[in-house]
């Protein structure tokens, strides 16, 4: 059973790449699943990042004094 | 169905009727379970013990089972892990076992799940799939799909599941029956294995709306939550993010729902993808690092599926979990503002009805996704909030299950399950038996 060198707390930003995997030693059954959960960090991430936009553009909302 | 029969009767200590009802429930569960896969453990001794020493109470002679990360005294609580299969057994029954028990219910087994929760679609390396009883070609949705599953097919008449970011709410919508994610604090979380504990609820599954507020009652130590009229009650309808990846049956059912109730106001929660985006991140985020140590140790042992998910996680980067979490109160905010002008909101519980086994992808906003993280679009939008929803099933017989959202103010949960009564009693709502299981009870 390989074990991994995983940090103690969360990295960089740069830790999201093929290189830094390598360097983790993680296992090769892992990776392709690794990548294309990074990819979907990074997705939500820039979903997270476009609503704090709107949110902030966004004037309150008016009551519709029900 | 035992629901149907059970009476506020006190009953003898050793009751003849109990122990028959759940004979009754154990050879039902033999005779179904193996097309569906949703026990993971059938406790039938400890059952018939239990039932030959049932005692009077509100939900006496009712069976029950439970998602298998509940502590059960005696068992290991494996969370669908198979490195948990060797772990020390439970030396107390988790508080809303002991809750339901106390209260004369039976329970009759453990029930499959993503392991460690960690899934919209109960597709388990270990433990195998769930089918749904509806279709057993079709997922029953997950996390807690084997709570669900086992709840549509009459095997229990109340199944415990966990729902995090829509464990609950996912596979109710696709099996057709009642799920709850209470308030926060409402039910307690002693003895139930973590996930992601800022979002981790305890919810029950139920046939009947009305069998949901006898079983709130008890697992949230209140009163019984009586019928609500709907008279008065200001209701909307959530468009925008909730109506963009909906397939027709989503906004067909919603449709329904909504012509019943006689036009409802329609609003768009402006922060509703983020709200997603940030419940993705945090529990990406929080699962991997609780999971930190088990991973470096045993990676190989998890689920693959899990596994990779939660590595992700464990290496997300500080400062986007950071501007995920800042996003929470941002959230809430906005959603106490709605809450100025109404009193219940409806969105769909699932973009989609239960998918094939087969279909691992699904379309979302034009590209494929994958079915394990995207059922629980509209559902994980919502935990954000830290809201109360009942996940209620529309009345629509001959077709595929699809449940709604109804989504209450802080603490309203006794009477969201009230308005819940007044729908089922009006035929807008309402658990649909599968048609393969019609004429045999």
């Amino acid at each position: 059973m390989p074990k991994l060198n995983l940090p103690a707390t969360a990295p960089d930003p740069g830790a999201l790449d093929v290189a830094t995997l390598l360097a983790l030693e993680i296992p090769n059954d892992c990776r392709a699943g690794l990548l294309a959960n990074f990819a979907l960090l990074r997705a939500h991430a820039a979903k997270l990042e476009a609503g704090l936009k709107i949110v902030r553009a966004r004037k309150p909302r008016k009551s519709r004094g029900k | 169905m035992s629901e149907a029969g059970v009476t506020s009767d006190p009953v003898s200590k050793r009751s003849p009727s109990v122990v028959s009802e759940i004979e009754h429930t154990l050879g039902r569960i033999e005779a179904r379970n193996l097309a569906l896969n949703a026990f993971t453990r059938i406790l039938a001794d400890d059952a018939l013990e239990a039932a030959l020493e049932a005692r009077a109470g509100p939900l006496t002679g009712l069976s029950f089972a439970v998602k298998d990360l509940f502590d059960l005294k005696g068992h290991t609580t494996t969370a669908g892990a198979k490195m948990r299969l060797d772990a020390p057994v439970a030396t107390e029954d988790a508080e809303a076992v002991r809750r339901l028990k106390a209260a004369g219910a039976i329970c009759v087994g453990t029930l499959n799940m993503d392991e460690y929760a960690y899934g919209f679609a109960t597709v388990n390396a270990h433990f195998g799939t769930t089918r749904n009883p509806h279709d057993t070609g079709r997922l029953a949705g997950g996390s807690s799909g084997g709570s669900a599953a086992a709840v549509a097919a009459g095997l229990v008449d109340v199944a415990l599941g966990s729902d995090t970011n829509g464990s609950v709410r996912v596979p109710a919508s696709l099996c057709g029956v009642w799920g709850l994610r209470p308030s926060e604090g409402l039910i307690p979380l002693e003895g139930v294995f973590p996930f992601v504990e800022r979002f981790d609820r305890v919810g029950p599954f139920t046939r009947t709306s009305g069998l949901m507020a006898r079983v709130f009652a008890v697992l949230a130590d209140q009163l019984v939550p009586q019928p609500v009229a709907r008279k008065g009650l200001r209701i909307a309808r959530l468009s925008g993010f909730f109506a963009r990846n909906a397939s027709e049956d989503a906004i067909a059912a919603l449709d329904q729902v909504c012509a019943g109730l006689g036009g409802v106001d329609t609003i768009d929660i402006e922060g509703a993808e983020a709200a997603r985006s940030a419940a993705f991140l945090i529990t990406a985020a929080e699962g991997g690092a609780f999971h930190l140590e088990a991973l470096r140790e045993r990676v190989m042992d998890y689920d693959p599926a899990v596994r990779d998910r939660l590595l992700a996680g464990a290496l997300m980067p500080a400062g986007l979990y950071q501007r995920a979490l800042g996003y929470l109160e941002t959230f809430k905010a906005e959603m106490a503002e709605i809450f100025e002008d109404y009193d219940v909101l409806l969105a769909p519980a699932t973009p989609i009805t239960a998918p094939r086994l087969e279909d691992t992808t699904m379309l979302i906003d034009g590209q494929p996704g994958a079915v394990r993280a995207n059922l629980g679009i509209y559902a994980q939008a919502i935990t954000l909030s830290g809201l109360p929803v009942v996940s209620a099933p529309v009345n629509r017989p001959g077709l595929l299950p699809m449940g709604i959202q109804m989504i209450g103010k802080w603490d309203s949960d006794a009477a969201l399950i009230g308005l819940a009564q007044s729908l089922e009693s009006e035929g807008l709502l309402a658990f649909s038996p599968p048609s393969q299981y019609v004429g045999e009870d």
